[in-house]
């Protein structure tokens, strides 16, 4: 690990060795020992885990499995889950290759939107869409029915349709967007030129070589989405509580939301994911295990296709489709946190909720630790995932099968359980219990939650690059070090820009798994945020506040995180014209890089 | 790589100057912009209103005066609360800490994650909290169970708090079984059922066909009525009210959450919306009164019904109505100086003005102020308060136990 003279394969073999160990036994004691103790506790049969004393049994595993109405939520999920990814996935991809593959104007700033978009958190987009589309005072229905020959409103918002609707404009096709335009980005030309040297117009040839060569992203993306089905509740709550539409995870999150929180059945119900991540796991490796995917090698030759007049209305269209994610639920928002009442033009507007926030003494506090966390968070997890997807990938090290199924597994449980999992770790480890009420809890929480998104769209760059680089950087006499912080981070710079936001927000937005550790001292503005909108304060004015300060930051931190990343980075986003000399390879490459 | 000509080298290096200064102003607004606006939003008076208050009757016996010093030397004390004191109380912490110099710290979050959080704490031996303003229900039914609390009476010294007659009905007030660790400071006359309607939506005729609870049941509300989940305190408490009423009981509750195509929410603002909109034009149980009350009076088409009660009587107004005192706290005796406090004149007269029309002390000798009219003890009337009985404690949680589980098999 150091920068001298390579070390004997044996040596390198048992500091390798020493390093898996490390990371296993610190990855294992914060991902997976609070899940194995709720997993564990989960056959506690008391009623309620913190008075009753301990007794043993399967009735929470028993009776959770039996709650009426259980396979028809089931079905529910998965249904709004398909119809979701069935529209957000070809859009998002769709989008993704319009803005990294031609010459689409303003195509930065375009994406940065997207990210903008995703910052918003998802409550205020629903309460906005309900504003719209709410079957009888929606503003659009109610401007359908002036139109003559309508009778009832066009929109219904609480329905299935409206819940998948609600979950596009929330945050279904902005991650897409996200997580896909880096990797469409990092693409090499030649191929699709080949295609269309071939005769392939620009249609086939994404169809027929660039889809492919981005199965490993698009399968993420999917697979991510696909474990947070049996989880996201928000806008199922509000959107289909109304009209007797239940899903799965509304149904863990009322035994969670009791009076007397049943975690065993809860538990045993979340548990389900369990088996998503068993099917998701083999279908990873034998994606990574593709290397014919490679996109980036030391003769990557990015290039940009000109869809003509084509530019423009992709423009206009993606311009549109962001007015509807970020424009709307922004302006509600902002609106809203003027208003007496969110919703009630009729009781006028007022300044008395920005009072409160600003006058509030845990305010500034809050904010304080919340750029604390939200910072640390954001430069240390893109590199910590880093590392961990280059051990998984680019590393033949014993204990890389574990290691995935740990980042995998953290994932198994939702966050509203894991912060009983997390408490419990924080005041029965010897060690970490000085760390309980502390900011440094809060702290490694934040910067290890969002592992399984983070490592693994590492992992899928880490797939699209070639050996070559790095190899040789080994043969110019670089050391591991130095090549990873030469060669590698640039390389990553555009997908580390994009996690060190994810892991912003991400940390700025945490709510279920730090509330049980957070103290009044340490308490952040997220926590602030659900304190104001829960029953006993019940000012969703207020809590607008703090979400608009929650995403100024958040923007703030993106702006300088992109202008960082791009001038730290590899800046391969080429425009009109390729910058780069085709036959730029390997040897051009790396002296520059490595210095 | 074509080599770059000078003025796009130097476009490059002022651009990249701009972009810094860009985001170093950005940051400097971002960091700037919270005192801005606190200082735009500030209230032209100073905030001293709550010093305002007659200050606690001096009384300079040593027993008073040392304790005052031990606090002092422990230098603070911390309170747990959930929901509505957590926001609401601090101002009340201030007046304290001015009045004896100790710091008083208090908790955030909803009550149920407070006591899980503390309970979670005792079980690996951290003691963290002094003195609770926890809802009585989650106190009687949880912290009392799990040994967390200390008996309230004998922390009581000061004379203005131990003068029973200064209390209503000469006595102190619990709401646990064993009458000692729940201690009620406020209970107001309530001799009603409330619901609200939708007066657009539905007629004065038809609102005035309910005449008892059983007509809540008539098949014209179905898929009319809305009402607060049991995840919602006041929900829960309203449901053990009902279950424990003459005029209800459990075959009620029963059928109201099985059998009335009831459609029920945890979130009181989707109620309200419900409500005020008209999607649905009856709720019975409602949370949140007071705020029903300010959108009626800002002139949106609601208004509130009532069934008489069979068994008028004092009632907890609100979470905020139990001060608790915790089993091996850090700081004993800024606990127990915190408790006298409150409960003296001085403090429940500062609660008072926080609390505002929700509020009943238990107290005689504080007056009512603001308080509305209907929510004082009328001279002379001598009211039951269920809620402080010995047996109350235990059939609530029977109550508890069989809601849950109705509600668990509800489809």
């Amino acid at each position: 690990m150091t920068d001298g003279p390579p070390l004997p394969a044996t040596a390198r073999l048992s500091a390798g060795l020493v390093i898996m160990a490390v990371v296993l036994v610190s990855l294992g004691l914060f991902l997976v020992w609070p899940v194995v103790l709720l997993l564990v506790n989960s056959f506690n049969t008391a009623n309620d885990w913190f008075v009753e004393p301990r007794q043993w049994g399967l009735s929470h595993w028993t009776s959770a499995f039996q709650r009426p109405g259980l396979l028809a939520s089931l079905g529910n999920s998965i249904l709004i889950w398909a119809l979701t990814e069935a529209c957000a996935l070809p859009i998002g991809v769709a989008i993704a290759w319009t803005l990294a593959r031609t010459k689409i104007p303003f195509s930065h700033a375009l994406e940065f939107m997207f990210w903008v978009s995703f910052m918003v958190p998802a409550l205020p987009t629903t309460i906005a869409w309900i504003t719209l589309m709410d079957p009888d005072i929606g503003l659009l229905n109610v401007a359908a029915m002036k139109l003559p020959f309508v009778d009832h409103g066009p929109f219904n918002i609480f329905s299935i349709p409206g819940i998948v609707w609600a979950h596009l404009m929330a945050h279904g096709i902005s991650i897409k967007v996200m997580l896909l335009t880096p990797a469409f980005r990092n693409m090499d030309v030649t191929l699709e030129e080949a295609a269309r040297v071939g005769g392939a117009g620009n249609l086939r040839t994404m169809m027929r070589v660039t889809l492919p060569l981005m199965v490993t992203p698009v399968v993420l993306a999917f697979s991510l989405h696909l474990l947070r089905a049996f989880q996201s509740f928000e806008t199922e709550y509000l959107l289909g509580l109304p009209v007797g539409i239940y899903v799965y995870s509304t149904k863990i999150f009322s035994l969670v939301r009791q009076e007397v929180p049943n975690y065993g059945e809860a538990t045993a119900l979340a548990s389900i994911s369990l088996v998503i991540i068993a099917a998701i796991i083999p279908l990873q490796r034998w994606i990574l295990q593709r290397r014919r995917y490679t996109t980036i090698s030391g003769q990557y030759r990015p290039g940009l296709i000109d869809l003509g007049v084509g530019n423009s209305v992709a423009f206009g269209l993606i311009v549109l489709l962001l007015v509807f994610l970020t424009v709307g639920p922004v302006a509600i928002l902002a609106l809203g946190s003027f208003m007496n009442r969110i919703g009630y033009f009729q009781l006028g507007f007022t300044m008395k909720h920005w009072a409160l926030v600003l006058h509030d003494p845990v305010f500034l506090k809050a904010l304080r630790t919340t750029l604390v966390l939200s910072t640390t968070a954001a430069v240390v997890s893109p590199l910590l995932f880093s590392v961990l997807a280059y051990i998984l990938v680019r590393t033949r090290l014993p204990g890389r099968g574990v290691l995935d199924l740990m980042i995998w597994g953290s994932a198994a449980i939702p966050g509203i359980l894991t912060g009983l999992g997390l408490l419990w770790l924080f005041l029965g480890t010897p060690g970490l219990n000085v760390l309980f009420g502390t900011i440094w809890a809060l702290l490694i929480v934040v910067i290890l939650q969002g592992n399984t998104t983070g490592v693994n769209v590492l992992k899928g760059v880490f797939v699209q690059v070639g050996a070559d680089m790095e190899e040789a950087a080994r043969v110019a006499g670089a050391g591991w070090l130095r090549t990873y912080v030469r060669i590698w981070i640039p390389l990553l710079m555009p997908t580390i820009v994009l996690l060190s936001v994810m892991s912003f927000v991400g940390a700025a937005g945490a709510t279920s798994s730090i509330i049980l550790l957070a103290s009044r001292d340490t308490t952040t503005l997220s926590l602030l945020a659900l304190e104001m909108a829960s029953s006993g304060v019940n000012s969703r004015e207020a809590a607008s506040i703090i979400s608009l300060f929650i995403m100024a930051f958040t923007i703030g931190s993106a702006l300088v995180a992109r202008a960082l990343g791009l001038r730290m980075g590899l800046r391969r986003e080429i425009r009109a014209s390729p910058a780069q000399a085709p036959d730029q390879g390997p040897a051009e490459l790396v002296p520059r890089l490595a210095g | 790589m074509p080599e770059a000509t000078k003025p796009e080298k130097l476009r490059g290096i002022r651009g990249l100057a701009v972009q810094r200064a860009g985001a170093l102003a950005l940051l400097v607004a971002l960091s700037t912009f919270p005192s801005l606006i606190a200082a735009a939003c500030a209230p032209k008076a100073a905030q001293t209103s709550s010093n305002s208050a007659p200050q606690a009757a001096e009384w300079n016996d040593p027993q008073w005066t040392d304790l005052i010093a031990a606090a002092r030397r422990e230098g603070k004390v911390v309170i747990a609360a959930g929901g509505e004191p957590s926001r609401s109380y601090p101002p009340l912490l201030d007046v304290f800490s001015q009045r004896y110099g100790v710091t008083a710290e208090m908790t955030t979050g909803n009550a149920t994650e407070t006591v899980n959080r503390l309970l979670a704490e005792r079980s690996s031996g951290v003691y963290t909290v002094d003195v609770g303003l926890i809802a009585h229900n989650t106190s009687q039914r949880r912290l009392v169970p799990a040994g967390a609390l200390t008996p309230v009476e004998p922390l009581l010294i000061h004379p203005e708090v131990t003068d029973k007659s200064l209390w209503y009905r000469g006595r102190y007030w619990f709401a646990d079984e064993e009458q000692q660790y729940v201690f009620l400071y406020s209970g107001k006359p309530e001799d009603s059922w409330r619901f609200w309607y939708n007066s657009e939506r539905l007629s004065p005729a038809e609102v005035a066909t309910i005449k008892s609870l059983q007509d809540f049941f008539d098949p014209k509300w179905r898929g009319k009525h809305a009402s607060l989940a049991i995840s919602d305190p006041s929900g829960l408490a309203s449901l053990i009210r009902l279950y424990l009423a003459p005029e209800a009981g459990p075959d009620w509750v029963h059928r109201f959450i099985y059998d009335s195509d009831v459609t029920f929410t945890g979130d009181r603002r989707v109620l309200e919306t419900w409500l005020t909109q008209g999607r649905y034009p009856l709720v019975f149980p409602a949370g949140g009164t007071d705020e029903l009350v300010d959108l009626q009076n800002a002139g949106l088409p609601i208004k509130e019904g009532q069934i008489p009660k069979q068994t008028p009587g004092l009632q907890t107004p609100s979470s905020a109505s139990s001060i608790e005192a915790f089993d091996h706290a850090p700081h004993p005796n800024a606990a127990q100086l915190f408790v006298n406090w409150f409960l003296s004149k001085d403090g429940q007269s500062q609660v008072q003005k926080i609390d505002g029309a929700l509020f009943g002390s238990m107290r005689d000798d504080i007056g009512y102020g603001n308080i509305d009219p209907s929510a004082r003890r009328k001279p002379g009337v001598v009211y039951e308060y269920e809620e402080a009985e010995p047996w109350r404690a235990e059939a609530a949680n029977a109550a508890v136990a069989q809601i849950q589980e109705w509600w668990d098999a509800k489809p």
